[in-house]
């Protein structure tokens, strides 16, 4: 599944409820979904927030794939360079209430909620690839490794 | 309506709709911050119509657990499913607040 977001108010809410329905269809157990969508959320409006350079309208691709029992989740935009791999995890977490800054979970969550998370910057945009292994039902043997590099 | 307000024994009762995410909870933290202006100082995140919360929502609970602590208050939760247990503890909130099964031993927490 590909869609392109606008950068229009409901167009996180038409993105999240395009990607559940696609993957409830596709037979993906609630709980996969449930981190994907949340994962899709929080890294798309955090380009929508942060990335914008200047006045210039973001462009953002999103495809979702399932291939050998992975979720593959990339995300492409031509905003501004941004590595949430090397993103550092909130350093509050364990903090007292009154200390602890207001946000700044995302992507401590994405990076929880995932397997595995990919990134690179080419030809001006930012390339994310988020793997998710999922749970296969009565198979005992081991599957093979999720495709681990975004499209190019 | 993106959530119902309601109030129990003096507690203000929020109850999110089905997803309390980035394009739900901005309205629900300004209804909050204003309740909460007005005096309300324990509220119950009631979320048993709720499948689905994401940053932008446990923003708005961090936000009411600040403002209440501050006038004595507090906040709490209840009917939570699974995966809105999981986004709460992995975010390691589950200390900020509250947990109960059922809505009236919420309401009696705080």
């Amino acid at each position: 599944m590909k869609v392109h977001v606008s950068d229009t108010s409901d167009a996180v809410a038409q993105l999240i409820e395009q990607s559940e329905s696609y993957l409830m269809e596709a037979g993906v157990p609630f709980a996969a979904v449930h981190a994907a969508i949340l994962s899709l959320e929080e890294m798309v409006v955090n380009i929508l927030k942060h990335g914008k350079l200047g006045d210039r309208s973001l462009d953002i691709e999103v495809a979702l794939q399932l291939d050998a029992g992975c979720l593959m989740i990339d995300i492409s935009d031509d905003g501004q360079p941004f590595d949430p791999t090397v993103a550092m995890p909130p350093d509050h977490i364990d903090a007292p209430l009154e200390d602890r800054p207001i946000g700044g979970l995302g992507i401590h969550l994405v990076k929880t909620l995932n397997d595995e998370l990919i990134y690179r910057r080419s030809d001006g945009r930012n390339h994310l690839r988020m793997v998710k292994r999922l749970p296969e039902a009565g198979l005992t043997t081991a599957s093979p490794p999720c495709p681990d590099s975004p499209p190019s | 309506m993106t959530a119902e307000y309601l109030e129990q024994d003096g507690v203000l009762v929020v109850q999110p709709g089905k997803r309390l995410d980035t394009t739900t909870a901005p309205e629900v933290g300004r209804e909050l911050s204003t309740r909460i202006e007005a005096g309300a100082n324990r509220v119950v995140f009631n979320f048993q119509n709720t499948d689905y919360l994401s940053s932008a929502g446990l923003r708005v609970m961090m936000v009411a657990a600040k403002a209440t602590a501050k006038n004595g208050g507090g906040v709490a939760l209840c009917g939570a499913n699974t995966h809105v247990k999981q986004v709460v503890e992995l975010c390691g909130m589950e200390s900020l607040f509250k947990m109960a099964g059922n809505l009236d031993k919420a309401v009696k927490l705080l």
